[in-house]
């Protein structure tokens, strides 16, 4: 969270001899980072970021604290002049006015952990001093009448929201601290109605109207106006985790739930109430009407922690003196004390939260040291060996990257998970993928289990002139497991609106890049690819990969002009088969013949078949290339030699007239 | 044979006034001094002369020899120095070339990476993208209460609950992999995890996919310092001797201390004012957010069956596009623009 404060008001419990400046660079050097500074007028507006286990610091009160133990560090002076949270506990006179009576009664004792109520009378509502006016505008709230605007200026001031009602406006003199039902609606101060959807806190009057969405903004029917006479000064410390389901279910995320939602300082309560009234008295005329409701069932003692020095500075790899840890503890207001020949340190209340160990306390030494002091030493170890498998995966991917980076090929990066309409428009059941059950947009809903959707959808996006493309996307594909973890595999796919021959050619090209031999076999299936165009790849006769032409029905459902062809190969077939070289293929001394063949193209007579079986049929065949093709006239050239001498053209015509012989062409 | 002599010099003579390149001067050579040239004919023939007559012949076949040779050198030079009259060809037009494809922006981030971590011999590992809720939170110290495991934070996945690791989830961020690289190897341990993450946050600086990149080392006797020379080096390397860094305190559950890492912006040189008047807008005051960092949290320790006594470490978080937006000063006022599959964005890679 982001709180935003001013210097002039920093000095109302501090003094220094630092600018603000100088507090925006110490500061966010050891604790509270400032992000921003802004000078409006004489005063100036520090924005600071708060950590979520630091709300202490999300007031004045708490940056001055963090300033006092900060800035000596630099030379700087910063003590307080007086401190609220010391000087002020709850008021323990009787009503001095009237005698008003309220009850509060907590129906779930896990919703708040502590809850003051207090009413005051002769309230004289009007706009408030200029001071608060002014500063609360500078940190962003708008100001509204004094009895708000104190409200407020208390948050800021100290840390602990609360919330004024209009006392009169309260219909049977109770509040009763329940959870929502489900369905319950009430309006808020913005005049939003907002239904609940149960097991909210909420605040009802009695009467089952709800008064507060408790801890996130008051109801509207009990609103100060400028005829508020009485009002019930609330302060309470809620279920940390309930508040902020509330808050991001309806969306309103006020800066009361920032803090509620954080957990804080049940010991907070009283020197706010305390500072509140003075306040709302000097300001508002208020003054006390009813007994002061405390409900506090478990008051909190404080933590203690061991210290040991050798800890801290193995942990941090640095001596630091024992004279200035605890120097620099007790700065941060840690009590250090003597038990039984041990060093013992006692945690305030407001650190209660977010210190438990050494490790933490290590954490406050080190940040005040200053880790701006520390060396960078980088470490000596062992080597660590790495499983080759990952280590291959990584050169394997990077080699077809930069491979098809030269090719012309673009690579993409797509989102994991895709759509419902997306899985049925490729005709797949929804019930083989994994949903995402808290997704925020529809087009995210599903996990993938093929890259080649989301490919053809960048096709469609891109191609909106019948450009060509050669996409390719490298990413895990996920599928559903009976029982435990699904599986991931990393796919390797490539789309294309060229044509077959091209992306066939790609393909031919990256194995023998990687030095992996493979062959084709015709395939029907893949029900998403034509069935007259799909083939699979093939390495030692196992199926690796397909290659083919997304199936027209599709395209022309997804309302795509151009044919699209595509390629899948799991990435592992890269990584298992690679190599860094070819095998070494020592060159006949002796004469080669060239000699032509032309056939005609049959289902039974595919290159793949013809080539393969007359190159392990033939000694004396070495090599076959495709030369070109007339409708369905292919033509080959074949390279015939022997190693041991001459072959004769003669020879050579023989054993292709045999192989013809034997392929029946 | 003195006839043979002066006529291979005479139709030498006529021949080379006829040459107009190098290429044909180097073919006369060949057919005068060649391995099968005219001289060599005529040494072959002459062997059948008495040795006076012999001796005298070579010596007039050697002097056209010579005379040939030093008459081919001229006329070369005057080749060489002779102007070029053919048709001008523009040298700077463009070759022939493939059309040059693209790779992803994270691509290049992985590779860079990888390659400055395996110099300081960190090992390369991945794990799984979709994991039980202990592996993410649990085991990171991240009680069931947190909110960075609610549903606004964390995308849950329909699916089978597991008694003893919970719920399944697609990963919020890498740290998920500091246990399962715990279990699968005893210290030391230094290994970088580049991997995609999840979280339900889509806007102009949010994707609800990005990468992330974890660092993990835990030996004995590590300690602040190795975690601040680490980030140090990386800095420097990844990013140019000029950059700062600064570590502040901050808070994550499974690191203990913990800090966030700052560089300084480059786009106002880590003055935080673009002009005297203007303040940067990219960065705060100067400095960028950069990564997440800390000692490992002594019950991470304990949860990845490490002694914390003997063992300590550290471990940081990068995010993997915000820092390759730094990194290139690349001005991306959307970050949605990576994973939307604009062609006219990738290419330009």
């Amino acid at each position: 969270m982001n709180i935003k404060i001013t210097y002039n008001w920093l000095l109302d419990f501090i003094k220094t001899d630092a600018d603000p400046y100088e507090i925006q660079k110490y500061l966010s050097l050891c604790g509270p980072a400032v992000e921003r500074i802004e000078k409006i007028g004489d005063d100036f507006v520090f924005d600071i970021e708060i950590t979520s286990n630091r709300v202490d610091c999300a007031s004045v009160i708490g940056i001055a604290r963090e300033m006092v133990a900060t800035l000596p560090q630099f030379g700087k002076y910063a003590k307080f002049t007086s401190n609220p949270i010391k000087q002020f506990s709850i008021p323990r006179f009787t009503p001095v006015y009237g005698s008003d009576n309220f009850e509060v009664s907590i129906i779930e004792p896990d919703l708040a952990q502590r809850i003051l109520a207090v009413v005051l009378a002769d309230i004289e509502v009007s706009e408030s001093p200029k001071y608060i006016r002014s500063r609360l505008e500078m940190c962003g709230i708008r100001s509204i009448n004094n009895i708000v605007d104190i409200s407020n200026y208390l948050m800021l001031s100290l840390g602990q929201p609360n919330h004024i009602f209009d006392f009169d406006k309260i219909a049977g003199s109770k509040f009763i601290v329940r959870s929502s039902k489900a369905g319950e609606r009430i309006k808020t101060l913005d005049d939003r109605m907002i239904t609940l959807s149960g097991g909210d806190i909420v605040i009802e009057d009695g009467g089952g109207h709800l008064m507060d969405l408790a801890g996130i903004m008051g109801g509207y029917d009990s609103m100060i106006d400028n005829n508020t006479k009485k009002i019930l000064f609330f302060l309470e410390t809620y279920n940390k985790t309930k508040i902020r389901r509330t808050s991001m279910l309806t969306g309103q995320r006020t800066q009361a739930a920032t803090y509620f939602e954080k957990g804080l300082d049940c010991e907070l309560i009283g020197p706010v109430v305390d500072f509140g009234v003075k306040l709302l008295n000097k300001h508002a005329n208020a003054k006390i009407s009813s007994k002061i409701i405390d409900i506090y069932p478990d008051p909190k003692s404080k933590k203690t922690v061991q210290l040991d020095y050798k800890k801290i500075n193995d942990l941090i790899g640095v001596k630091i003196e024992e004279i200035e840890v605890n120097r620099i503890l007790k700065n941060l207001s840690f009590d250090i004390k003597t038990h039984q020949g041990k060093k013992i340190v006692e945690i305030p209340f407001f650190r209660d939260n977010d210190i438990d160990s050494i490790e933490d306390l290590s954490e406050e030494v080190v940040r005040i040291y200053g880790l701006h002091r520390l060396p960078g030493i980088i470490q000596q170890t062992e080597v660590v060996p790495q499983p080759t498998k990952s280590d291959l995966e990584f050169e394997v991917k990077n080699k077809i990257r930069y491979f098809l980076k030269s090719n012309g090929v673009n690579e993409i990066y797509n989102y994991s998970m895709i759509s419902e309409k997306n899985l049925q428009s490729f005709g797949l059941k929804l019930s083989d993928h994994l949903k995402i059950v808290n997704s925020i947009s529809q087009d995210i809903e599903y996990l993938r289990s093929n890259l080649y959707f989301s490919l053809v959808n960048n096709i469609k996006e891109n191609a909106i002139n019948n450009e060509k493309f050669i996409l390719f996307e490298i990413a895990k594909v996920y599928h559903k497991k009976f029982e435990g973890l699904p599986d991931e595999k990393e796919m390797f796919t490539i789309a294309t609106t060229t044509d077959y021959h091209n992306i066939k050619g790609l393909i031919d090209n990256l194995f023998k890049f990687l030095n992996i031999k493979i062959n084709y076999e015709i395939s029907t299936n893949y029900k998403y690819l034509d069935p007259r165009l799909q083939i699979n790849i093939l390495i030692d006769n196992h199926k690796c990969g397909l290659l083919g032409k997304l199936d027209s029905k599709y395209q022309l459902e997804l309302g795509i002009s151009q044919s699209i062809f595509i390629c899948e190969i799991e990435l592992d077939v890269f990584v298992r088969n690679y190599r860094l070289l070819s095998e070494y293929v020592k060159a006949s001394k002796y004469a080669t013949i060239i000699q032509d063949l032309t056939y005609q193209s049959t289902p039974q007579n595919i290159y793949e078949k013809i080539t393969s079986t007359m190159i392990s049929q033939s000694k004396m065949l070495k090599k076959v290339y495709f030369i070109n093709s007339f409708k369905d006239k292919i033509t080959l050239r074949l390279e015939f030699n022997l190693p041991d001498r001459n072959l004769t053209e003669k020879e050579a015509i023989g054993e292709l007239l045999r192989l013809k012989e034997m392929l029946k062409l | 044979m003195s006839q043979d002599i002066d006529e291979i010099q005479r139709l030498f003579n006529i021949e080379l006034q006829q040459i107009k390149s190098l290429q044909e001067l180097k073919s006369l050579e060949v057919v005068y001094l060649g391995r099968r040239g005219k001289i060599n004919l005529l040494l072959k023939k002459d062997l059948s002369g008495n040795q006076v007559d012999r001796k005298k012949l070579g010596n007039e076949i050697n002097e056209l020899k010579k005379n040939i040779s030093i008459k081919l050198v001229d006329y070369r030079n005057k080749l060489i120095k002779a102007p070029d009259t053919s048709p001008f060809i523009d040298p700077t037009l463009p070759g022939i070339s493939q059309k040059m494809g693209s790779l992803h922006i994270v691509s290049y981030a992985i590779e860079q990476i990888s390659k400055i971590f395996a110099s300081l011999g960190f090992i390369r590992m991945s794990y799984r993208e979709i994991e039980y809720e202990y592996f993410s939170f649990d085991s990171l110290n991240m009680p069931k209460n947190h909110p960075g495991r609610d549903d606004f934070e964390t995308f849950f996945l329909d699916g089978n609950t597991d008694k003893k690791y919970g719920k399944m989830i697609l990963s919020p961020h890498t740290s998920s992999c500091q246990i399962r690289e715990m279990w699968r190897t005893p210290p030391p341990i230094k290994m970088i995890n580049i991997a995609k993450c999840y979280r339900p946050n889509w806007d102009v600086s949010h994707t609800p996919m990005f990468h992330q990149f974890e660092s993990l080392c835990i030996d004995k006797r590590i300690n602040m310092t190795n975690l601040k020379g680490t980030i140090e080096f990386f800095v420097k390397n990844f990013f140019g001797k000029n950059r700062q860094i600064r570590l502040r305190p901050h808070h994550f559950q499974f690191t203990e201390p913990s800090f966030e890492v700052d560089i300084t912006c480059d786009i106002c040189s880590g003055t935080g004012f673009k002009s005297t008047s203007e303040k940067c807008r990219v960065c705060k005051s100067g400095w960028l957010e950069l990564a997440g960092a800390g000692m490992v949290h002594p019950k991470v320790l304990q949860e990845g069956k490490i002694d914390s006594k003997i063992f300590s470490g550290w471990a940081f978080a990068f995010g993997l596009e915000r820092i390759m937006m730094m990194k290139e000063g690349i001005k991306l006022d959307d970050m949605r623009l990576l994973y939307s599959g604009d062609i006219k964005f990738l290419e330009q890679f």
